[in-house]
């Protein structure tokens, strides 16, 4: 049995320069490209997105994960990320896997924002099936809650009263970036993610749907039930499911996250 | 809800969220979250959504000031100035 080989690859997305790892069996039966989730997520969750990964390619399921624009190993800075240019990046993955494996049916699957991007490029352009591991469902939300966990963070680390969210708003208004824990988020990239609405991307799409609540209590909730029946509505075969796992994007220490990988590789696997 | 089930509330909240390894009768009420059960900035995030969800309110920007989320029974003192206790 040939074992699957890791390769860093590099592909363009107009004009821009982006990194990945290539999983791939000998014989692939289909092919699932990775969409990692935003800022601090990314570096948390990136273990366990690398198991996934290595869980697919033994069930001869070839997958890439790959650097959006601006982040990890691809090109561009992080202040210069838009939305748009995330998502010609997610075509270009997609046209990357497709020339390599041309008969291989593609899965997208993301992590929190990157789930949210996943469901907006299947809108773009259909897929065979998407897994959205606890995608962002309002990207207006999900800023909030980003600027929010920075208060928090800023309380915490200080010790005083933390900087009001409507005084940060004016800053990035100010100077046209957030500054998150020493990253610059540019302002058009805060309002691209701003505009995401997971439900309305959810009417865009008619292929399998795999929807993963990851709660201490595995349970899902009404919103992300809500989301699986707008897809259905939409003509999808989507499913949504809890899994118990401590959350994978916001902790330094290393989570496995088995049954998490273990679910989604036997769903992908039975496509 | 009475005060005492509020601290009670909390206490199984944050062991079941953040995932400690104690019980939550455990719990000292009046020890810093920080220093006594090693409590950092992520987990008080959690701590925050997890009080919403439980108690249903929200916490406004005001309310982030350290003296009120740096032991259960400052967070309960919150929680009941919110729910008009």
């Amino acid at each position: 049995m040939t074992m699957p080989t890791e390769e860093p690859i590099r592909f363009r997305a107009a004009g821009r320069e982006l990194t990945g790892i290539l999983h791939a069996p000998a014989s692939p039966r289909s092919a699932v490209l990775v969409v990692h989730p935003f800022a601090e997520e990314k570096k948390f969750s990136h273990r366990v997105l690398v198991e996934l990964a290595r869980a697919l390619a033994s069930k001869d399921i070839a997958t890439l994960r790959f650097d959006l624009s601006g982040e990890g190993d691809s090109s561009g800075e992080s202040e210069d990320a838009t939305l748009d240019a995330w998502l010609e990046d997610i075509a270009a993955a997609r046209a990357e896997l497709a020339k390599r494996f041309p008969a291989a049916a593609l899965t997208l699957l993301g992590l929190r924002l990157g789930a949210t991007l996943a469901l907006a490029s299947v809108a773009q352009s259909p897929t065979a099936a998407v897994v959205l591991w606890e995608p962002i469902l309002s990207g207006a939300k999900y800023v909030d809650e980003i600027l929010r966990r920075r208060m928090i963070k800023e309380m915490m680390t200080t010790g005083k009263k933390a900087t009001g969210r409507d005084a940060v708003l004016a800053q990035i208004q100010a100077d046209g970036f957030l500054d998150l824990d020493g990253l610059a988020i540019g302002k058009k990239l805060i309002e691209g993610i701003s505009s995401l609405d997971a439900k309305a991307l959810a009417g865009r799409f008619a292929g399998r749907a795999l929807l993963v609540q990851i709660a201490f209590n595995a349970k899902v909730s009404p919103a992300l039930e809500e989301l699986a029946a707008t897809l259905r509505a939409a003509g999808a075969k989507a499913e949504a499911v809890g899994v118990k796992e401590q959350v994978i994007w916001d902790r330094v220490e290393r989570v496995e996250a088995k049954e998490l990988i273990t679910a989604t590789v036997d769903w992908i696997y039975s496509l | 809800m009475t005060e005492k089930s509020i601290e009670d509330a909390l206490r199984e909240m944050m062991v079941e969220r953040l995932f400690l390894k104690l019980k939550p009768e455990e719990i000292d009420v009046n020890a810093k979250l920080a220093e006594a059960y090693g409590i950092d900035s992520v987990q008080v995030s959690e701590l925050v959504v997890g009080t919403e969800a439980v108690f249903g309110i929200t916490f406004e920007d005001d309310d982030f000031d350290p003296s009120r989320f740096d032991t259960v029974a400052h967070i309960a003192e919150l929680v009941r100035g919110k729910l008009g206790k």
